[in-house]
């Protein structure tokens, strides 16, 4: 390369480089919401961008990786509390809303779509908005575990048979802390730390999200990974028998007078003091009307409307029997689960 | 490498002088530019700041991740400095044709984003992986017998990242071999003394390349993070984002911090005084001609490519499933790709300005103390980087910077605090490799400083700050660690979304991320190889 050519190459690498640098640290410009979401990026991305074209509102979405969970969004909302970057928190669960409706850190609003929800599934206080329900299933594979040995109840799988085939992710993050939190609640603390114990001694595999519990059972191999069950989220099992994985869900403890299956609503909320109210409260109106909750079913499996105007699942699916749960005192018990289980589970 | 980096002159003139550059003044900038990025490590101790944790939660020091974190950089400093070594002496002694094409093949596992290069490693040999649906059983019983923790794994990709560094390192000390009688040791010894000979020739260096990658390799995220291996670095993470505490991370970072600096810091009191040689080409010099064994050598560096790079890389292009798949998802990603690369040129061009300066004047001061300065940063961990960062832009005091959390600049500065050590040993090495006979030359001709400096020294520089500048772009476009903790809402990049959705899958989108961003870190590197014909120098 001769001079003139090199010298001409450097001057275009530093002016894409300067262009780099003043694009990089421009301000926004313009209407805009800041979100953070907790649910599955691959379902709310599309949604959000739906909301920005149809509003004009830019979407700043902040979204949780899998291994921070939706704890590390709540914890950053406690953080900036004095100072608030967020305008709408949706959430993939309700017990961390609920915290932070306890620590007064959202404002009441409620849509005008959330007078078509049932009464049980409303804050009185208007401070959030459920939006649709999913489920805390048992998954299996279909290929190393035959229908006749399926388990039917959470307690089965304390059963010696299992022993070191089964798997669940870390409860002290994610829809896993809300299921232990709802267990302390529902059973009383007793018997639900009796219940986490069994599974323990018989050596349940602690790994880091409900992802990878799918996958360890997708994957499972007696040479290598025996792990054929698992505790995780409907969407988790039913997004891997679409993707061709062999895997299939059992909804526990459906037996007449059994527990019931928990399940967890997703929910948003405005935060207080949030720097974009009036776009904040058109995403809200936006993210809990029929139609979102109508796309969530049919693109998120195992996701169920909670709306009665809403398309339901496309294949029909039903909700399972569901835990009767306390959900202020699912949210009473969450610290002293989460201390137990921080005590006992080690990952 | 070609033929024009074999040398025949050493840094020092005949009467024991150094190779300076003629940087004076430059001291004030030097200094500056250390406390302008270094500053925010302060972030780390001071009280205050968004320090929010769950403190009931929050759990206490992991001392065994700590040991096992230990345990896992030496080992892979060990591996990438003895499979360095070998592939220095295969580039740098023998005559394999198409050295210069083999080098900058085999240096793209440091280049290239770690979390994609830690899941082409996964989709190929990790469970469910291409090997196990070549090889079935077998292969998931021989998987099966590392699962514990992934650590091996882990030691593994680590190992494999960080020997091209070595690499790069042992063949700037067989480069100087011409000057110490190589050809002779080569003619009069046995083969096992030629290789003691050649190795304790070469020991600095090979003690520099191990400490480097052990400091490397001790604060790595991404790779743990994607293998699941539970080592002291994700707890940090995992304190920060999970327990938001950011006070408790900083202190658990300390142990990680020390250690790093005080390798890297070894590492340049080990490189000091050490001979570069220059680019002059030795007419002296006799190649090692291995005759039909040089068969050999091409197989086994063939090989090598095939494990590391190639079959990996083959998995994650089967991942994606099809060229639909693969601009579906890279469509979707339109707005961090761009966001991606204005934060990655804004932070190359940073660094390379401030690494162009402080390479410079270390040079041209060669004390330690500016040694130091310049070189230990290569060491700071980049999680721990980011932390600072975090902690010292997101107060109140002594002025509120939280205005800067919605733009880029606060991310844009923390990557160019990355990328500008590499930069600056980029340019220092330059610097040691001018002879300084060619300086005197010019000051004979009657040249002013800033006429030498235009003549001389800059045009021999030039391709030392474009490998700086590709550094330090390419690891700015690879960060997950600086990237996640600082990006501000809406303006995630490239790597934060392949985080994302390496969790929540599906595969195919996340195999394309890192498809996409595998192309965008080699394009430079290519493009550099294309147009100049040599590898990149980077350490």
């Amino acid at each position: 390369m001769n001079q003139g050519s090199r010298t001409r190459l450097v001057f275009l690498a530093w002016a894409l480089a300067a262009a780099g640098l003043i694009g990089g640290c421009r301000p926004v410009d313009g209407p805009e919401v800041v979100v953070y979401v907790a649910v599955d990026r691959g379902s709310a991305e599309p949604i959000l961008r739906r909301f920005e074209a149809e509003s004009g509102i830019r979407v700043r979405p902040v979204y949780d990786a899998e291994a921070a969970k939706t704890t590390g969004l709540v914890t950053r909302l406690l953080s900036e509390s004095d100072r608030p970057r967020c305008d709408v928190f949706w959430n993939n669960e309700l017990v961390q809303t609920l915290l932070l409706a306890d620590r007064d850190l959202l404002a009441p609003y409620e849509p005008a779509a959330a007078a078509a929800l049932p009464a049980s599934w409303r804050d009185a206080a208007g401070r959030w908005t459920p939006v649709g329900t999913r489920a805390r299933v048992i998954v299996y594979n279909t290929k190393y575990v035959s229908p006749e040995q399926l388990p039917r109840s959470l307690f089965d799988l304390t059963k010696l048979q299992w022993r070191g085939k089964v798997a669940m992710a870390n409860p002290q993050f994610g829809t896993t802390r809300t299921h232990v939190a709802a267990l302390f609640a529902s059973l009383g603390p007793e018997r639900a730390q009796r219940l986490l114990s069994d599974l323990l001694a018989n050596e349940i595999r602690i790994v880091d999200g409900n992802a990878l519990v799918k996958n360890l059972v997708a994957r499972a191999h007696p040479d290598a990974s025996p792990i054929y069950l698992g505790l995780t989220d409907t969407d988790d099992v039913l997004a891997g028998k679409a993707a061709g994985e062999p895997v299939g869900l059992i909804y526990p403890d459906q037996d007449a007078g059994a527990l019931g299956t928990l399940v967890i609503p997703c929910s948003v909320g405005m935060i207080r003091g949030a720097p974009h109210p009036e776009a904040a409260r058109r995403l809200i109106d936006y993210l809990t009307g029929p139609e979102v909750e109508s796309r969530l079913a049919a693109e998120w499996p195992g996701f169920f409307p909670l709306r009665p105007d809403a398309a339901q699942q496309p294949d029909g699916a039903k909700s399972p029997r569901a835990m009767q749960v306390n959900w202020p005192e699912v949210l009473k018990q969450l610290q002293p689960s989460s201390q137990w289980t921080k005590e006992h589970f080690h990952p | 490498m070609d033929q024009r980096t074999f040398p025949s002159l050493t840094p020092t003139t005949s009467d024991g002088r150094r190779s300076r550059c003629s940087a004076a003044g430059l001291a004030p900038a030097a200094l500056l530019i250390a406390a302008v990025f270094l500053l925010p490590l302060a972030g780390l101790w001071l009280p205050g700041g968004a320090d929010f944790p769950i403190a009931e939660s929050s759990p206490p020091i992991a001392w065994k991740a700590l040991v096992a974190s230990l345990a896992v950089a030496v080992a892979a400093a060990v591996a990438a400095t003895a499979v360095g070594s070998l592939l220095a002496v295969a580039l740098t002694l023998t005559e394999i044709p198409g050295r210069s094409l083999w080098a900058a093949v085999l240096l793209l596992p440091f280049l290239c984003p770690r979390a994609v290069w830690a899941l082409g490693q996964l989709y190929c040999y990790g469970a469910g992986g291409l090997m196990e649906r070549w090889c079935g059983g077998g292969w998931r019983a021989l998987a099966g017998l590392s699962d514990n923790g992934h650590y091996l794994a882990t030691l593994l990709v680590l190992a494999e990242i960080h020997a091209p560094l070595a690499m790069l390192l042992v063949s700037r000390g067989l480069a100087r071999l011409q000057h110490a009688g190589f050809d002779s040791a080569r003619l009069l010894l046995s083969p096992s003394a030629l290789v003691r000979w050649t190795a304790a020739a070469v020991r600095p260096e090979m003690a520099a390349a191990f400490l480097l990658t052990f400091a490397l390799s001790l604060g790595e995220f991404a790779v743990p993070d994607v293998l699941q291996c539970p080592l002291y670095s994700v707890e940090i993470f995992l304190r920060v984002v999970n327990y938001f505490d950011h006070a408790g991370a900083a202190r658990a970072a300390l142990p990680l911090l020390v250690l790093a600096l005080l390798a890297t810091g070894g590492m340049t009191v080990v490189e000091r005084r050490r001979g570069y040689v220059s680019d002059v080409p030795s007419p002296a010099r006799t190649p090692w001609r291995l005759g039909k064994k040089i068969w050999l050598v091409g197989g086994l560096l063939g090989l090598y490519l095939l494990a590391t790079s190639l079959l990996p890389l083959a998995a994650m292009i089967y991942e994606v499933q099809s060229p639909a798949c693969f601009w579906a998802a890279i469509g979707d990603a339109a707005e961090e790709t761009r966001n991606t690369l204005e934060i990655a040129l804004a932070a190359g061009l940073l660094a390379c300005l401030a690494g162009i300066v402080m390479g410079l004047w270390s040079a041209d001061r060669g004390g330690l103390a500016a040694g130091l300065l310049a070189m230990t940063p290569l060491g700071i961990p980049t999680l721990i980087l980011g932390l600072a960062y975090l902690r010292f832009f997101n107060r109140s005091w002594p002025i509120d910077l939280a205005a800067l959390g919605n733009t880029s600049a606060v991310v844009v500065l923390a990557l160019a605090a990355r990328g500008w050590p590499f930069v600056t040993r980029a340019v220092a090495a330059g610097c040691r490799r001018i002879a300084p006979s060619w300086r005197e030359a010019g000051r004979l001709a009657g040249l002013n400083r800033m006429q030498r400096w235009r003549w001389i020294a800059g045009p021999l520089l030039v391709e030392q700050v474009a490998a700086g500048a590709v550094l330090a772009f390419v690891l700015a476009v690879g960060d997950v660690e600086i990237s996640q903790m600082l990006c501000a809402p809406g303006s995630g990049t490239l790597a934060v979304r392949l985080i994302t959705f390496l969790h929540f899958g599906p595969n195919h989108v996340t195999a394309s991320l890192a498809l996409l961003e595998l192309i965008i870190t080699a394009l430079p590197v290519f493009l550099y190889f294309l147009l100049t014909n040599r590898w990149l120098q980077v350490v």
